[in-house]
C-alpha cells in the first residue's frame, strides 16, 4: 500500500500515465481513502493544466532580429 | 505575451520564407536556449542557438518531416551544443538532484516519519481551475520568474515537456539523459511552480 509520501513523490507519474498498471491501481487505491493526497495530486494536474494553457513566452523583437541577421549574413557568404 | 506553439508553415519553410522563418525564431527561441543552457551553460548558449538557427535555415530545404519541426530544431541545437562542449573540451556539471532541496513539498519534514503520512497537508486553493489561474496577471508575472531561476536542466525539461509537449523519448535524446531522470526533473519543476501558486492563493504575493 502506498502512504502520502509516495504519493507527493509520484503525483506526476500518476497524472501523466507512466506509473505501471499495478502502480496506478495502488495509487488509485490510496487516493480513494485519503482527502489530502486528493487535494495534492489535483493541485498538480491544475498546475500542469495552467502551465500547458499559458503557452510559450515568445522572444525578443532584439533576439529575433540577432537570429535573423545572422541567418541573412550567413546566405550573403554562400 | 505567451502562446501556444502550434504547426508552422512547413512548405513556405523549406522554401526558407523569410517571414516563416522570423516566427518560427519568435516562437520556438526561448526553449532553444533552454536546449543549450541545459547541455552547455550559460555562457556559451546564446552562441550556440544562433549558431543552430542559421543550421537549419540552411538545411530546411531537407527538412523531410519525419519528426515535427519542433523536434527537428531541438535536435539541431542539441547537436550543436554537445559538439561545442567536446570542442571547449569543458565539462559542465549536471545538477546533483539530491542537492536540490527546494522542493517543500518532497523535504521530510511534510510527513510523519513512521507511517508517511501529510503532516502539513496541502493548503485549500480558492482558485482552482486553470481559467481561474490564467487570470491572474500577477501570478503569471510570477511564474515567469520561477520558471527563469529553475536550474537549467529542469527548465529544459519544462519547457520540452509541459509547453512544447515533446515526447520523454525525445527529451532523453536531445538532452542525452535517462527518462527517470527526466520525470524526477520535470516533477519536481512543477512542484516549485505549485509552490508559487501556493503563496499566491494564500498571500496574494509571490
Amino acid at each position: 500500500m502506498l502512504n502520502c509520501r509516495d504519493v507527493a513523490h509520484e503525483a506526476s507519474d500518476y497524472i501523466d500515465d507512466n506509473l505501471s498498471w499495478w502502480r496506478r491501481l495502488m495509487f488509485r487505491l490510496h487516493l480513494f481513502i485519503c482527502h489530502n493526497c486528493r487535494v495534492f495530486v489535483s493541485h498538480v494536474h491544475t498546475t500542469r493544466e495552467f502551465i500547458r494553457k499559458r503557452g510559450t513566452t515568445n522572444a525578443s523583437p532584439e533576439q529575433v532580429q540577432k537570429v535573423m541577421s545572422a541567418v541573412e549574413r550567413q546566405s550573403e557568404q554562400k | 505575451m505567451t502562446q501556444s506553439s502550434d504547426s508552422f508553415d512547413q512548405d513556405r519553410l523549406r522554401q526558407q520564407d523569410h517571414a516563416a522563418f522570423e516566427a518560427l525564431v519568435c516562437k520556438l527561441h526561448s526553449p532553444m536556449l533552454s536546449v543549450a543552457r541545459a547541455i552547455v551553460g550559460d555562457s556559451l548558449a546564446e552562441e550556440v542557438v544562433q549558431e543552430a538557427w542559421v543550421s537549419a535555415y540552411r538545411n530546411l530545404p531537407r527538412f523531410e518531416g519525419r519528426s515535427s519541426i519542433k523536434t527537428w530544431l531541438f535536435t539541431i541545437v542539441s547537436n550543436e551544443a554537445k559538439t561545442r562542449l567536446r570542442k571547449e573540451k569543458r565539462m559542465v556539471a549536471l545538477e546533483d538532484i539530491t542537492q536540490d532541496g527546494s522542493v517543500d513539498y518532497l523535504g521530510d519534514d511534510r510527513f510523519h516519519r513512521f507511517g508517511g503520512h501529510w503532516k502539513q497537508p496541502p493548503p485549500d486553493w480558492h482558485l482552482d481551475s486553470p481559467d481561474q489561474l490564467l487570470e491572474e496577471r500577477h501570478l503569471q508575472k510570477c511564474i515567469d520568474h520561477t520558471v527563469s531561476i529553475l536550474p537549467p536542466q529542469q527548465r529544459a525539461v519544462f519547457l520540452l515537456r509541459d509547453i512544447e509537449q515533446e515526447a520523454l523519448s525525445e527529451i532523453c535524446n536531445i538532452l542525452d539523459v535517462t527518462e527517470s531522470y527526466v520525470r524526477v526533473l520535470l516533477h519536481r519543476a512543477r512542484l516549485k511552480l505549485m509552490q508559487v501558486i501556493d503563496r499566491y492563493q494564500e498571500t496574494g504575493e509571490c
